[in-house]
């Protein structure tokens, strides 16, 4: 839509109430045009519980929160619901761990509630770090509201006094946005001594992280948050009974808090109808509510995706995505950041559930999910999430520090042609090794890109060492460049984006490219208008 | 409480590790990063066990210096799992640290001898031994770790202050491999102070007032061959050791030595007395 269209608006739809057919979203996929909305298909087959209301709102004005329900369900909270009820009903609606754990959140508040400490602490945790993900940046910076409001119920339930939303410091408008709610909050008596006129004191606190990737594990944020270096400790007494400062803490993702006011207000039952299982008896037995996505990468409309739990991978990447560009093949995506899996073609129709990516080789995550077309070496992407990891392992524990540079290593020579019989083996150990050992979630899931490309792209991995091939076409000291002489016209057109000038030959004959001095670009293959750069 | 080790029944204490469980039995189970004078760290990796709780079906792999026993615990020491994962471990931390001999023997005695990875050649394995020696056992607090990954490393603040060093040799001391040596530059700016410099014992809390005559060359020092050889081991962490045993043994809550400046100064005037005497 152009300024030049407004004038057609106002005659045709303001005035006589017609639509403007010509100016109407034009699905690709059926080629028809929407009218409404909601029936465009990137939005029909969300349901943006959490999302929904960061359109509608200002966040810096409380107000507009309040217009909609908000702090409804802690009032309703505290006024009709004694703890336990609170946390029964978050038992009940199946709420689980949004971070990536899939730990059921009433059980952990649970633990919290019973366990013995002179003060108890309820903490968010907003250091998202996973590259191309900003679920927890759109719900802190569009509606932090929603977060405080659930944080304050969750307080409320496990009777903590005190907590702290650890936010990442390249997060600027996210740490605005929650320190100018916070104090709104407190203006208005949601936050600070007896809220709503109730017994109940609860301040929220804002911490900035240092920029380390791993503080986003639990133990590791514990310990930034009480002032040491980000370092993950072991958990075999749970946090939740000794955590920040040996305490009981409720430690909760942006988007489990976020989900809490919509349990309170419209009930377990409602929320326990959306997704999948039956979490009644078990709060394991399903995965229910709605999971926001990262949708990422080589897909038609990248964004924040929110759907309910249980929709397929081909329904997010394909009906919402659209699908992937420039008539390309779809080849792999990557769930749950850095530590996660990819997966291929063949698990499109897996039903997104923490489960079923468990099962999968992969993970939740925090939600991240990179789409990857045919022009994507899996060697190469494996290599690049552990490079990833390499840098951002503590490098407290031997295996994560060690055998990340080990599995770095070994990744590194296959995809420069140097890889050796046995390499798949190798990797594989070194990765059992680094799971079984390592002392936090980070190192025990950093195998997992490793893992899944052998297990569902193992001829490519084969490929790659045997044949000293990509076939992708993406490990440079792998590639050869030739000029197919039948389909060779002689016009030129490959010789000036060579940038090694390489190429030789005269109008009108056929070209030959000096390997010698070939430095892979790839340019002359793009150019080619008859297919006759081969390799 | 009782609990099972390979099979048998042994008893521990309440709060009792299984590292500390096990080799009370007489179990060997090696660790690098262990040290009894300090809290348990869990880096090395190299003790770990299999533990099944009571009740629970499934075997998991955990670290036994920082597992606590439980009642009706089973923890199996030597198994081809386990066995497995050390042989590994020991592998990659030959490949850091390949020229240390207390890394080659320690490998060695696991049955590994060759590493199929690159070597980094660096003497040190990040154990955190001196790093926790000084904050805990000194209270110094003069080295610490800086970077991360790969690149992590020991260091004194912003790799150049060393001001809080007290030059007392605990991490030179607590070093397996020798990775950590006494900084010479310390040793010179401490002369550099010019006129009379206390002695390190005295910076330690042991003497009172008492001025080092050597110019700080340590190794000519009688005072530091009589403190080690009456503690058998470097006085600070003898003291470390007196106090976690004591207090420990009371029941009450573990006081950690760095903040015991005070015991130290009382400790000290006895030392004292008993080396005029």
């Amino acid at each position: 839509m152009k300024p030049s269209d407004v004038p057609e608006i106002v005659e045709r739809t303001l005035r006589l109430g017609e639509v403007v057919e010509r100016l109407l979203y034009l699905d690709p996929a059926s080629g028809r045009r929407v009218e409404l909305e909601e029936e465009v298909p990137y939005y029909k087959k969300q349901l943006r519980l959490v999302l929904g209301d960061n359109t509608r709102i200002d966040p810096t004005d409380i107000r507009d929160y309040v217009a909609l329900d908000g702090y409804q369900a802690l009032r309703r909270a505290l006024e009709r619901m004694k703890p336990q009820a609170v946390i029964d009903a978050v038992t009940r609606a199946g709420l689980r761990g949004r971070g990536g754990g899939g730990f059921p959140a009433g059980v952990k508040w649970n633990t919290a509630r019973r366990a013995r400490g002179d003060r108890k602490f309820v903490l968010c945790n907003a250091d998202e770090g996973d590259p191309g993900a900003f679920m927890d940046r759109s719900v802190c910076e569009g509606n932090p509201h929603s977060v405080i409001e659930g944080m304050i119920i969750g307080a409320y339930a496990v009777g903590a006094r005190e907590g702290w939303i650890y936010v990442r410091n390249e997060y600027p408008l996210a740490l605005e946005a929650l320190a100018l709610a916070i104090d709104q909050a407190r203006s208005c008596g949601f936050l600070g001594e007896r809220i709503l006129g109730s017994g109940f004191s609860f301040d929220i606190g804002i911490s900035r992280g240092g920029g380390a990737f791993v503080c986003g594990e639990s133990t590791a944020l514990m310990a930034s948050l009480e002032g040491k270096p980000g370092e993950p400790r072991a958990k075999y007494v749970h946090t939740v009974e000794k955590g920040l400062f040996e305490m009981p803490t409720v430690l909760n993702n942006v988007e489990t808090w976020a989900n809490v006011p919509k349990i309170v207000l419209r009930g377990a039952d409602w929320y326990s109808s959306i997704g999948v299982g039956d979490v009644s008896e078990n709060p394991w037995g399903g995965s229910t509510g709605t999971k926001i996505f990262s949708l990422v990468g080589k897909v038609v409309n990248t964004g924040l995706v929110e759907v309910p739990m249980g929709t397929t991978l081909r329904e997010i990447i394909f009906d919402i995505g659209g699908g992937v560009p420039n008539g390309k093949k779809f080849k792999a995506v990557q769930t749950g950041g850095p530590s996660g899996g990819v997966l291929p073609e063949s698990l499109l129709d897996l039903p997104v559930d923490f489960d079923r990516l468990a099962g999968a080789g992969s993970m939740m995550g925090s939600g991240g999910m990179i789409v990857m077309d045919e022009d994507t070496c899996m060697v190469d992407v494996a290599r690049y999430f552990i490079d990833f990891l390499k840098d951002e392992s503590c490098g407290k524990c031997l295996p994560c520090r060690e055998g990340l540079r080990a599995l770095l290593e070994i990744l590194n020579r296959i995809v420069e042609g140097k890889g050796r019989r046995g390499d798949i083996a190798l990797l594989e150990e070194i990765a059992e090794c680094i799971a079984e050992t390592s002392l936090c979630a980070l190192g025990g899931s950093a195998p997992n890109p490793v893992l899944t490309a052998i297990r569902y792209f193992r001829s490519e991995v084969e490929a790659h060492i045997r044949d000293k091939r990509c076939p992708a076409g993406v490990c440079k000291p792998l590639l050869r460049y030739r000029i197919v002489a039948e389909k060779c016209t002689g016009c030129h057109a490959c010789f000036k984006p060579c940038p090694a000038n390489c190429i030789a030959g005269t109008a009108k004959k056929v070209h030959v490219i000096d390997e010698s001095t070939c430095v892979k670009c790839g340019a002359c293959y793009d150019v080619c208008k008859f297919d006759a750069v081969a390799r | 409480m009782k609990f099972t080790l390979n099979g048998g029944t042994r008893q521990a204490r309440d709060g009792q590790t299984v590292l500390d469980a096990a080799r009370a039995a007489g179990v060997d189970i090696p660790a690098a990063c262990a040290h009894e004078a300090l809290e348990p760290y869990g880096a090395c990796r190299l003790c770990i066990v299999e533990v099944r709780e009571r009740g629970k079906k499934r075997w998991r792999v955990v670290t036994s210096c920082l597992y606590p026993v439980a009642e009706g615990l089973e923890v199996r020491c030597d198994t081809r799992k386990i066995r497995k994962l050390r042989a590994f471990l020991l592998e990659l931390l030959l490949a850091r640290s390949p020229n240390a001999p207390y890394v080659k023997e320690l490998a060695a005695r696991y049955g590994v001898s060759k590493t199929r990875f690159s070597r980094l050649d660096d003497d040190c394995i990040l154990c955190g031994l001196c790093v926790r020696a000084c904050a805990e056992v000194v209270g110094a607090n003069a080295i610490g770790f800086s970077r991360r990954g790969i690149g992590r490393k020991v260091d004194s603040p912003y790799g150049i202050d060393h001001s809080k060093c007290i030059a007392c040799g605990v991490c030179t001391f607590v070093c397996p491999t020798g990775a950590v040596q006494m900084e010479y530059a310390r040793v010179m700016e401490l002369r550099a102070q010019g006129g009379e410099h206390l002695c390190r014992y005295t910076l330690m809390g042991f003497l009172p007032d008492a001025v080092c005559s050597l110019n700080y060359e340590c190794a000519r020092c009688e005072i530091d061959q009589k403190y080690r050889a009456e503690a058998g081991t470097h006085p600070l962490v003898a003291r470390a050791l007196a106090l976690k045993s004591g207090v420990t043994g009371k029941g009450a809550p573990r006081k950690k030595a760095s903040r015991g400046r005070k015991p130290a100064a009382s400790r000290a005037k006895r030392s004292s007395g008993r080396r005029r005497g």
